[in-house]
């Protein structure tokens, strides 16, 4: 199957074009996979950020618990006032800003109990007592708060040991020796409205004993401290403004039920609509984790993607179309030039050939002038001449044709010449020649005749054609023709002389008549 | 006169004798003269705060002992670990592997080697560890920071790219996650062996092993805070534990003896 070459033109360019175009769109894909590469980078440079934090910031909190224990650990007697003066030394930071409380608790047997209220009531405390009130086996009552606020102090001699979730804790810090956390609470003084936060305990032991394992652990306990935090000001005082970007939620447990939402940073937002990049990821307590939601939002992707791939894929395509065009331009130059070349020369030729027609033929009649016709009848006679053969010159001037052009204008006259002339071929052969060498002389040579007859055939066939009236432009005129023979050789043996013989004998014709024959003898 | 040119002698005599000691000493062992640091972290047998015990307590007890250094001991999630380490605001931890970018910033002192497995759900319907990856719906629960054999290592980068790894600072949300089937499968070592145990996890897990040789594993000793001479006389420590049998007995405590021999003997 061949091409036809206007499509074959088309080949190159469009191969250029679709390969540019493969490159823009490869290109294209691949900054679209490098931004993809970097977004994804820094979504997990956020999310491991903010989990670093939030670990960072617990970390600080048992920190200052470890603090609280060494306070008690370096003294035999700690008083409220030393708790209240330690605590607000710490917190003294802005690094403590979602601490709501923190509390040291007692551990006390059945025993204990009333010398302990005694002693808190000695201490400036007229109204404290164990709350609920009750026997039991123990009890570990909040016996220092700091700082000392009103709403904290509602705390005061309530039983952390009733209620099982603190208490679970409170068993785990005592055995292990290092913090414990417990699930979602309500804090001891907050009521039902406001927002759930946490405890964090760690257990104290009686300095006198080692506490190196569970057992020695559970012999040697003396009580707990205990920080209280909502995760609402935690989270404040970590982040300010939070991670642009980046929305958080923090659920208790390991499962994103609502129930275990603790925290969201973008409350009112809604969540099921997938994001463009989201984590799960869990901070690990003893016996206790926190799952760790975070989304980008679609501030996220503005912040951190640019518009290259858009810029590629538009420059791309222009590039590729430019380059399709210029393609065809330079493989097409060759064949339009091709083109345009022989468009000019045929136009030249003609042009030429216009000139030749011009100079050798009258403009009005295009009939040959007299130097074409002295041409052809030089190489007449001479093929005459050669074969020795007879040749036939005809001098014909047209009668009555001066008055119809002063009667009738130029115009007329001009329409009737070429009328005139169109009847006079008529009467000739292909062989012979017209020529018009006058206003209204015209000659005729007929190269090969045999006899005189022949040539008076002729001018007789001339002579009755022009005797018939013509109508032009709605005018009947009347013309005539005087007619002046001459043969070769006799009445000539050259093409002057025989001319002068031609031309001789249609004088003639004119002086005896007009409108007749007259041969040149 | 005699006397006192005696007395010199003897107590020069007695000093050099004293300044050789304290020399060879101090070849021996570490320089103690600053507070050095060591953070344990909760894994399985290595460590567990609830009982206070472990692998890794156990050998730091020891090593601090034959140092004769103060080292204060706390426990850290392990990615903090790692970055307080390459930063020098931690002098040790223990039971690390190592990796091209961990080299130029932590240096090691081997001490036993284990393998790697795959815990997978038996829903999951993997039983290869290419099917874990072939099956776009599985998702991998792993520590943040953690490495592991080179099979290992690639099966969690593959995944991670595409975005199917969970992440959590310790190993128990992972037992929860997969519990739960948030996650299909963990990446586990033989200190996870206990967890193993509960009933829940073995009727619904099974394992699966990564075709890897043991990695080695080992005290981790940050470059920025111990020069190289410090590193050696550290690791001189741990050679000596590992010669004398001693990191042998502390494995034995934890795990079977031929199994404590196959991580310790390597």
């Amino acid at each position: 199957m061949t091409l036809s070459p206007k499509l074959q033109a088309l080949v190159l360019p469009l191969v250029v074009g679709l390969v540019s175009l493969a490159l823009s769109l490869w290109l294209w894909r691949h900054e679209q996979q490098t931004l993809d590469t970097n977004l994804r980078a820094n979504f997990d440079f956020s999310v491991r950020q903010t989990t670093s934090r939030i670990e960072q910031r617990l970390a600080a909190y048992e920190q200052m618990l470890r603090g609280a224990r060494g306070l008690f650990d370096a003294s035999s007697h700690v008083s409220h006032g030393d708790f209240h003066n330690y605590v607000n030394a710490l917190t003294g930071g802005g690094d403590f800003a979602g601490l709501q409380v923190m509390v040291f608790t007692p551990h006390l047997s059945s025993q204990q109990m009333a010398a302990h209220v005694a002693v808190r009531r000695a201490m400036g405390e007229p109204d404290y007592s164990i709350l609920p009130a009750g026997e039991r086996e123990s009890a570990a009552p909040v016996t220092f708060v700091a700082p000392a606020t009103p709403l904290n102090r509602k705390a005061l001699g309530q039983d952390l040991y009733t209620e099982p979730v603190r208490r679970e804790a409170m068993l785990q810090a005592r055995d292990s020796g290092t913090i414990a956390i417990t699930p979602k609470v309500r804090l001891l003084m907050d009521d039902a409205k406001t927002q759930p936060g946490f405890a964090m305990f760690l257990a104290i032991y009686t300095r006198a004993h080692p506490a190196d394992n569970v057992a020695s652990r559970q012999a040697s306990l003396n009580g707990w401290v205990h920080v209280a935090f909502r995760l609402q000001d935690l989270m404040a005082s970590l982040y300010g403004e939070g991670t642009p970007g980046i929305s958080l939620r923090i659920y208790d447990g390991v499962r994103t039920d609502p129930d275990g939402l603790m925290f969201d940073s973008h409350p009112g937002v809604d969540n099921t609509t997938p994001a463009r990049f989201e984590n799960l990821e869990y901070i690990s307590f003893p016996q206790h984790s926190w799952t760790l939601q975070i989304r980008s939002t679609p501030e996220f992707e503005q912040r951190y993607s640019h518009n290259s791939a858009h810029i590629i894929a538009v420059a791309g395509s222009g590039v590729s179309l430019l380059l399709a065009m210029l393609t065809w331009q330079l493989a097409t130059g060759q064949a339009r030039a091709f083109a345009r070349a022989q468009t000019m020369t045929r136009e030249l030729r003609e042009s030429e050939e216009r000139m030749r027609h011009m100079a050798q033929h009258d403009p009005l009649t295009h009939l040959p002038n007299r130097a074409l016709f002295s041409d052809r009848l030089q190489a007449a006679l001479a093929r005459a001449r050669r074969d020795s053969a007879r040749a036939c010159l005809m001098f014909v001037d047209l009668d009555h044709f001066k008055p119809v052009n002063d009667a009738h204008g130029h115009a007329v006259g001009d329409q009737l010449l070429v009328a005139a002339t169109q009847r006079m071929r008529d009467c000739l052969r292909e062989s012979d020649t017209l020529a018009r060498v006058g206003g209204d002389e015209f000659v005729v040579l007929l190269p090969h005749i045999d006899t005189r007859l022949d040539a008076q055939l002729v001018a007789e066939r001339i002579r009755a054609a022009l005797s018939h009236p013509f109508t032009i432009e709605g005018h009947v005129l009347r013309i005539s023709a005087s007619i002046g023979i001459g043969i070769f050789p006799e009445h000539g043996s050259d093409d002057v002389g025989l001319m002068k013989s031609a031309d001789h004998a249609m004088y003639q014709a004119k002086e005896v008549g007009r409108d007749r024959l007259v041969f040149a003898d | 006169m005699r006397i006192t040119r005696l007395l010199q002698r003897v107590l020069s005599t007695s000093t050099l004798a004293l300044l050789a000691s304290a020399a060879v000493r101090a070849e021996e062992l570490p320089d103690c003269s600053r507070p050095l640091s060591l953070a344990l972290h909760e894994h399985g047998l290595l460590y567990s705060r609830q009982t206070g015990e472990g692998i890794d307590k156990d050998f730091a007890d020891e090593l601090i002992r034959r140092s004769g250094c103060t080292v204060n001991v706390t426990v850290l999630p392990r990615a903090r670990i790692w970055q307080l380490i390459e930063s020098g605001g931690l002098d040790f931890s223990l039971s690390g592997i190592t990796n091209e970018s961990r080299e130029r910033f932590a240096a090691f002192a081997w001490y036993f080697a284990n393998k790697y497995y795959l815990l997978v759900r038996r829903d999951a319907g993997v039983q290869q560890v290419g099917d874990f990856t072939k099956n776009p719906e599985l998702r991998l629960g792993a520590i943040r920071s953690f490495r592991y054999s080179p099979a290992a290592n690639r099966l969690m980068d593959n995944l991670e790219a595409e975005q199917r790894v969970s992440f959590a600072s310790g190993l128990a949300p992972l037992y929860e996650i997969l519990l739960a089937n948030q996650v299909q499968g963990l990446i586990i070592e033989p200190f996870d062996y206990p967890a193993l145990e509960s009933s829940r996890i073995r009727a619904q897990t099974s394992i699966l092993e990564f075709d890897d040789p043991p990695v080695p594993h080992g005290l981790i000793m940050s470059k920025r805070t111990l020069p190289p001479r410090e590193q050696a006389k550290w690791r001189a420590l741990v050679n000596g534990m590992r010669a004398d049998g001693s990191v042998e007995r502390i494995f034995e405590k934890y795990f079977k003896p031929e199994l404590a021999r196959a991580m310790t003997r390597f």
